[in-house]
């Protein structure tokens, strides 16, 4: 991912208002997809989680130290206030803004319910899996960025994604012999 | 899971509902977490004068005057009185006191 430039982040590091809302148009709907997900499609808890989000960016943005990209920084503030929000919700698992229909192809259409399999798939993922599947596989992140997010080593990370393809194969695998 | 199934989930995923406006919420909720902070550090600072106040009332009220200053200044009192007029005659004359008697 591009990053903002460095002297727009030093000015909103410094509650520069102006730069701040370009790091917010900049960077928030990378984060809203990526929590949308991870509290599985929870229109309110993202919005929430969203929020709290941009409001500790907006704090805590003086000492960020140029170490690493500001998106991996602002990445990993929205995974520790996700899991905040949803230990203190225990959130229920939904479905709801999944488009469904994208998972069915002409010739399967038969044979999956959809909504059923998605569901089940689902399940079959904590949000700490959604967060790295939404991050490795739809937004591209690095595992080494990923492990910088969630202070795991990028070695588990990459053996927990395979485990998890393996785990959503085997359920989508056990869902298709039943039919 | 057929590659084109999986295709199909993560793109399925990758779906989502467009993100509401969230910046004005954002600034709201700063300013009002910032004017709770000031109000809390002024209440703070508040008790933390009075508290101070208080304590030097309390400390001042109680101090007990040095045995020392005490001396001085009734030695101090003596000399401005005259009472050590006769102390002092005695103290510094080069003939005896006997004379007087």
């Amino acid at each position: 991912m591009k990053e903002l430039d460095e002297i727009t982040i030093r000015r909103a590091a410094k509650k520069d208002q102006q730069a701040f809302r370009q790091v917010y148009d900049y960077y928030s709907l990378f984060v809203w997809k990526v929590i949308f997900r991870t509290v599985n499609g929870d229109t309110e808890a993202a919005k929430e989680v969203v929020q709290e989000t941009f409001i500790r960016v907006y704090t805590s943005l003086g000492s960020f130290g140029f170490n690493s990209a500001l998106s991996t920084w602002i990445y990993r503030i929205a995974y520790n206030t996700a899991n905040t929000y949803l230990s203190k919700k225990k959130s229920k698992r939904l479905v709801d803004g999944l488009d469904v229909d994208l998972l069915v192809d002409g010739k399967t259409k038969e044979n999956y319910e959809n909504k059923e399999i998605v569901e089940a798939l689902l399940s079959a993922v904590s949000p700490e899996e959604r967060f790295l599947l939404m991050g490795r596989e739809v937004e591209g992140i690095s595992f080494e960025e990923l492990a910088r997010i969630t202070g795991k080593s990028s070695e588990a990370l990459r053996t927990l994604m395979s485990r998890l393809k393996a785990r959503l194969r085997a359920t989508y695998d056990n869902l298709n012999q039943k039919k | 899971m057929e590659n084109s199934f999986e295709e199909n989930f993560l793109q399925a995923l990758s779906r989502v509902p467009e993100m509401p406006e969230c910046y004005e919420n954002v600034m709201r909720r700063i300013r009002k977490r910032n004017a709770t902070m000031r109000t809390l550090w002024a209440a703070a600072a508040s008790l933390l004068i009075a508290a101070t106040s208080v304590l030097y009332l309390e400390l001042s009220k109680n101090q007990a005057v040095p045995m020392e200053v005490v001396e001085e200044l009734q030695s101090i009192q003596s000399h401005v009185n005259g009472e050590d007029i006769h102390q002092e005659l005695v103290s510094y004359s080069l003939v005896s006191e006997e004379i007087y008697k």
